[in-house]
């Protein structure tokens, strides 16, 4: 080698710049859909504004409420969807089905196909959840792909795995951690995590 | 004959460790979220949740070589040439365009 330097460092500089095939694409469709009056460059920036905002506080927010209401907590395992709504958020053509963790069942979500998740409450999916080895294995070895995450779910536990689908979507309610009697509803929130509503974790105290 | 499988339908295989590291999105990626989302039923309707995953499914052997958002880009371009909302040869033209114009920045 006649120097020690990695030569892609160089060829950024000789090659104009680092834009991949698959960018290239991008800016072509963007284009023409703009083009052919499809959609318009600021309905784009702005949806994906829109997309930034949304991220598992919102779920955190509702598992907290149906924590301490239980008329809400009611309503939201029997009808996710409506439930929801209260808090302006629109499932749009979607259902959302709310299962709720007990005692003596466990419940985590996936989408063995591809990457269906209850995107109006959590934001977008995080990229484990649309890897295909969660999608793998998952649905037959659940505790340990859950112990992976650091959550042991003990044999006598029932374990259940729910296989999203493009109209339905899941999001777990977890349980309540005991030490959290004296908690307002603002600060149940700010421990309710985002694992813990696919259900790869629990939520714990701090 | 035995069917040819599902590229998508890998549930139950058997795989190796899930790397749970965060993966921030990258600009071109929001915006091909942005633009599938806007197509759909609920927006301009041109396309639906079903039709992208059968495109999807249709890259057969590249499924797995393609990252998430690039399988959504080739579903897009699969769907909306298909629907004649831009033509193969359109497209061409229009990748060259922005190739050329990459070239000069």
């Amino acid at each position: 080698m006649p120097h020690e330097h990695d030569q892609s460092e160089f060829q950024k500089d000789t090659e104009g710049p680092d834009i991949t095939e698959t960018q290239v694409l991008e800016i072509a469709i963007r284009e023409l859909l703009i083009e052919k009056g499809i959609l318009t460059a600021d309905q784009i920036r702005k949806q994906v504004e829109d997309w930034e905002q949304k991220t598992p506080a919102l779920g955190s927010k509702i598992i907290a409420r149906a924590w301490c209401d239980n008329v809400f907590k009611k309503l939201l395992l029997e009808d996710g969807t409506k439930a929801v709504a209260q808090y302006d958020i629109g499932m749009g053509d979607l259902e959302l089905k709310v299962i709720e963790n007990t005692p003596e069942v466990h419940n985590v979500v996936v989408c063995t196909l591809c990457s269906c998740y209850p995107r109006p409450v959590l934001g977008l999916p995080p990229a484990w959840y649309k890897s295909s080895n969660y999608r793998r294995r998952v649905i037959r070895e659940p505790r340990a792909v859950l112990k992976e995450f650091g959550t042991d779910i003990p044999e006598e536990i029932e374990l259940r795995v729910h296989d999203s689908t493009a109209d339905l979507r899941y999001l777990v309610l977890p349980m309540r951690p005991d030490q959290t009697k004296n908690m307002t509803e603002t600060e149940l929130s700010s421990i309710v995590t985002r694992d813990s509503m696919i259900g790869v974790t629990t939520v714990r105290v701090p | 004959m035995r069917k040819k499988k599902n590229p998508a339908d890998m549930g139950g295989e058997a795989a190796g460790s899930i790397d749970t590291a965060e993966h921030e999105l990258a600009f071109w990626e929001w915006r091909v979220d942005a633009m599938g989302q806007l197509l759909r039923p609920i927006g301009a309707n041109l396309t639906n949740t079903h039709e992208g995953r059968r495109a999807i499914e249709a890259l057969g052997e590249d499924y797995e070589k393609l990252k998430y958002y690039e399988r959504k880009l080739w579903s897009l371009q699969t769907l909306l040439i298909e629907k004649g909302i831009f033509s193969k040869e359109e497209l061409k033209i229009k990748l060259e365009d922005v190739r050329g114009r990459q070239r000069k920045l």
